[in-house]
């Protein structure tokens, strides 16, 4: 059952990253360390470096303080709403960067949105310079990651018992005290979940700070790119990608027995812990204490919280969902603009983009390349992933974690890395260019969500319903069709999902591995916006938009079939 | 159902032992059961009477040891093929199909005609008396009825042998009685061999024919419920099953008449039955509180009052003997003037009442 996914990881990523790394160790076919030396006695890298890290560690934080009062609100709320305000928070996870980006242009630029307002209020008499600096960068990387700190976050503390809140006040606590002595321990392990993950995914960073942050600001991932893709300095980016991925390889290995909490292994045993101390207890000492120093603002944060109280808390949530939503609004009158340029609001509506955008082969071409690739990479990834998951839950065998960690890190190792890996070692079998290329790519990277999915659905998984239906008379594979897997249609469906929108939205992979027969979208509207902001991509957005709202209603429909029972009318209570 | 002509089938389970790493779960457990018997697997918590069942199911494999059926050894059978009937603890219904889709389940299985299958599938509904639920999925099911329906699922099929794990321990008190009843009249009706899991020694009592004992995977006795509740056969079934004052004593004299013991920590002594202990063997004396006497005359042995609880139509007293404690239950017409705690008192132990248990 492991076998297909280990031949394409081992084909895809295994041997291509360790050709990678062996790369960088050479220069004129002999073996050394020059290529290493070389940059980190480069003043250019180091400050590339600097960058980075510095970066991530101030997005992680600026996304901390935004997503926790988020956070905070969504888990008092009765869980129908937050169901639906989380889909809202979740609406730019699964939105094209490309698009997130270009939102974000459209506001902060000059003549941005966000200028007109500045200037026409008289608040400032020139445009501030919001766009292609830090400024952008900063605002452009928050926004994608603030999704991916307010999931673990708003998990977390759902799970705290309220209670506990009440007991604290009924023995004394003030609220600001109940807050800050029950609340925020117990909400830790979430924020170290959400750090963790904002952090490494900050760490590998391309589209955004390319299309938002200032000229010759490089960040590690863009470095690498131009190196290959300009300057052609093969072993240079081999040695810079070699550096990244050490660094991220090591946070993976330190912080391995958070990553495996999914697997459901630490748990044993310690049941009677509290969460906030399993979750702290999975820190290695230097992340404590780095957790210590980030709570301090968080219990500065707290404290306001509790004092001042339900109405600030709410504003703040209010005003972080606003910030996650309205950019990606932005862009739908866009879409339906009659001017050439790109101006908001647009002077007048008209459907001329949507033709223009009808009429271009190129564009049509690159859409249906996309779908294409993406929808046969989602369903490898799909086959290669299923199986995998059965046999790492179900089977008894050695080496579980190890082989639980590599196949959960393509989500964590940079893109950049994984791309720039293949692109080396698909040019020795001339695959670059081709269909074949993008699918292998995009069932690699679909491949571990489908993993982790199913992880989870299986280890959710009721197991006395598939003994009663051998019991019953089903044999091993019946158990199979009419339980296992109509009780994991819901996982299934959001497999799929994403699946296919990791690859379709994929940009990193394309810059490397595109040709003349193989453009995806992405590619395309990268090109676009890379010459001129016009509201074409606009209109690609809105088709995104509504290619989701189907795939998201399509996913619902495929949940409710695997999932009737819980929503008939009139459910009654269950024993 | 009740025109099936099926009777059940005899289990045995011979020298069953299985062991999880270093983790002896059954440990040499041998039960023979007869056809159409309602046997009860009684322990406490981890005891080992799931794996017992498990094992009979064909979800384990014994490491070491057979199961057979009807005389036929099925170790190496697959689950599927064993055609024995499963009731789970949290009755393991199918959530996506409905009440009659999940009865219906085991007939699909053995390839039954349509009309067949809605025919037996309504008859099962009537049996639990849930007819015009059929449509209804389980989550829509209060806990008394999801347990009908997973015990109509399992005796549609006319399997010869049903095993219950725990089924009412889900229930509350009186839907249990309730089920406890409906049980025991179906088992009547069908004749089905019903191999029940329960670590509630009132249901094993009210419902077995007769009862396995198991503690540490061990089988410590089994018989029908009169047996181990008069004999039991040491000191863990006779605390087991029911209450049991269970006194340190040591044997003064022994014999083929009756054995003497001295109560350690005072001076008092008691008769036992025949026994052939050594004279000087520390031994726990074993007896119900129903059995100690209170009497008048100066014949007792003094006891001090320490604690007394009305039971309605019994009272329950702890009483102190030198340092050791004894609970008595006494018929309240027979108590006359109620005691109070710090009344001295005289008791009387019966000796066919009293039994010696190695300590
Ligand atoms: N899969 C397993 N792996 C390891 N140990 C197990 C496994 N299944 C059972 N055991 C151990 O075997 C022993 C017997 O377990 P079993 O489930 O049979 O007990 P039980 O009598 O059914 O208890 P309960 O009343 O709690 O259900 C226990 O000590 C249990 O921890
Ligand atoms: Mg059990």
């Amino acid at each position: 059952m492991l076998a297909p996914i280990l031949v394409l990881f081992l084909a895809a990523y295994v041997l291509p990253l360790g050709g990678l790394v062996a790369d960088s160790f050479q220069r004129e076919g002999d073996f050394t360390f020059a290529n290493h030396t070389a940059l980190l006695e480069s003043r250019a890298f180091r400050i590339i470096l600097w960058r980075t890290l510095t970066l991530s560690f101030v997005v992680t934080l600026i996304c901390l303080l935004i997503a926790y009062p988020l956070a905070y609100v969504l888990a008092r709320l009765p869980s129908r709403w937050a169901a639906g305000l989380l889909l809202l928070v979740s609406v730019p996870y699964v939105t094209s960067i490309l698009i997130r980006s270009y939102a974000w242009v459209v506001l902060l630029a000059n003549n941005g949105v966000v200028n007109k307002l500045l200037l026409a209020s008289g608040l400032v008499d020139e445009p501030l310079k919001l766009a292609f600096n830090e400024t952008g960068t900063y605002i452009g990387m928050v926004h994608v990651q603030l999704p991916l700190m307010v999931f673990p976050l708003y998990a977390a503390m759902h799970r705290i018992d309220r209670s506990l809140l009440a007991a604290a006040r009924n023995l004394g606590s003030t609220a600001a005290s109940a807050f800050w002595h029950i609340f925020l321990p117990l909400s830790l392990p979430g924020v170290a979940s959400g750090c963790t993950l904002v952090f490494l995914s900050c760490l590998g960073f391309y589209v955004t700070p390319a299309l938002l942050g200032g000229p010759g600001q490089y960040m590690l991932a863009q470095g690498i790119t131009v190196r290959v893709l300009t300057l052609a300095d093969f072993a240079g980016a081999a040695a810079q990608a070699t550096v990244l991925l050490l660094v991220v390889v090591l946070l993976f290995v330190a912080l391995r027995r958070r990553f495996a909490a999914g697997l459901g292994i630490e748990s044993t045993g310690r049941s009677g812990r509290t969460t906030a101390a399993r979750g702290l207890r999975a820190w290695p000492a230097p992340l404590e204490a780095a957790i210590e120093v980030l709570s301090g603002p968080l219990r500065a944060l707290g404290s306001m919280l509790s004092i001042v109280g339900g109405p600030v808390v709410a504003v703040l949530a209010v005003l972080a969902l606003l910030f996650l939503i309205v950019p990606l609004l932005m862009v739908i009158p866009l879409a339906f603009s009659d001017s050439p340029y790109l101006t908001f609001p647009p002077p007048g509506y008209s459907l001329r983009w949507f033709k223009t955008f009808l009429a271009n082969a190129r564009w049509l071409d690159a859409a249906g390349f996309s779908l294409g690739a993406a929808g046969i990479g989602a369903v490898v990834s799909l086959i290669v992933g299923i199986p995998a998951a059965f046999a790492v839950v179900r089977r008894p065998m050695m080496g579980r974690l190890p082989l639980y960690l590599l196949l959960i890190s393509p989500l964590i190792v940079p893109h950049v890395i994984v791309a720039l890996a293949m692109y080396f070692s698909m040019a020795r079998v001339q695959l670059i260019g081709t269909p074949l290329a993008f699918v292998i790519a995009y069932a690699l990277i679909g491949a571990p969500y489908v993993f982790v999915l199913f992880v989870a659905g299986l280890l959710r998984f009721d197991r006395s319903l598939e003994m009663a239906a051998a019991n019953l008379g089903a044999t091993p594979v019946t158990v199979l069709r009419t339980v296992t897997l109509p009780l994991l249609l819901p996982t299934l469906a959001a497999a799929l999902l994403f699946a296919f929108i990791i690859g379709f939205d994929d940009v990193v992979f394309g810059l490397f591995l595109a040709g003349t027969n193989a453009t995806p979208l992405p590619i395309r509207m990268w090109d676009d916006i890379r010459l001129e902001i016009s509201p074409q991509i606009a209109v690609v957005a809105v088709l995104l938009f509504a290619a989701l709202a189907l795939a998201y209603a399509a996913y619902l429909a495929l949940g409710l079939l695997g999932d009737r029972r819980s929503r008939m009318p009139g459910g009654g209570p269950i024993a | 159902m009740s025109d099936s002509n099926q009777t059940g089938a005899a289990v045995a389970v011979r020298g069953l032992c299985k062991s999880y790493g270093n983790v002896q779960a059954v440990n040499d457990v041998t039960i023979e059961i007869g056809r159409s018997e309602f046997v009860a697997l009684l322990g406490p918590s981890g005891s080992g009477k799931s794996t017992i069942l498990m094992s009979i199911a064909g979800f384990e494999t014994p490491s070491k040891g057979d199961i057979l059926l009807d005389g036929r050894r099925i170790n190496e059978q697959p689950p599927h093929s064993r055609g024995i009937g499963m009731v789970f603890q949290k009755y393991a219904l199918f959530p996506h199909l409905t009440v009659a889709e999940n009865i219906a389940y085991p007939l699909r299985r053995r390839g039954l005609a349509r009309a067949e299958i809605a025919r037996e599938t309504s008859r099962a509904l009537e049996m639990v008396r849930l007819t015009g639920y059929g449509a209804r999925y389980p989550s829509q099911l209060s806990g008394g009825e999801q347990q009908r329906v997973a015990l109509a699922r399992a005796l549609v099929f006319h399997p010869p042998v049903l095993l219950m794990d725990e089924p009412l321990g889900a229930l509350d008190r009186k839907l249990r009685q309730r089920m406890q009843i409906e049980i025991k009249m179906l088992h009547r009706e069908i004749g089905t061999t019903i191999i029940f899991v329960t670590h509630d020694q009132e249901e094993a009592l009210s419902m077995a024919d007769r009862i396995a004992v198991l503690d540490h995977g061990r089988l410590q006795q089994i018989g029908a419920p009169r047996e181990l509740y008069d004999m039991p056969a040491n000191a863990f079934v006779a605390d087991f099953i029911g209450e049991t004052n269970l006194l340190d004593v040591e044997v003064v004299e022994s014999g083929a008449i009756q054995t003497t013991v001295k109560l350690l920590g005072s001076a008092a002594g008691f008769r036992c039955g025949p026994s052939d202990r050594p004279v000087g063997r520390k031994q726990r004396l074993g007896i119900r509180p129903e059995h100690v006497e209170i009497v008048d005359a100066e014949e007792g042995i003094g006891a001090t009052v320490i604690e007394t609880a009305y039971g309605g139509a019994t009272t329950n007293l702890l009483l102190e003997i030198g340092t050791q404690r004894l609970a008595a239950r006494v018929q309240v017409q027979r108590a006359h003037g109620l005691w109070s705690v710090g009344d001295k008192v005289r008791v009387r132990l019966n000796a066919d009442t009293c039994r010696l248990y190695d300590s």
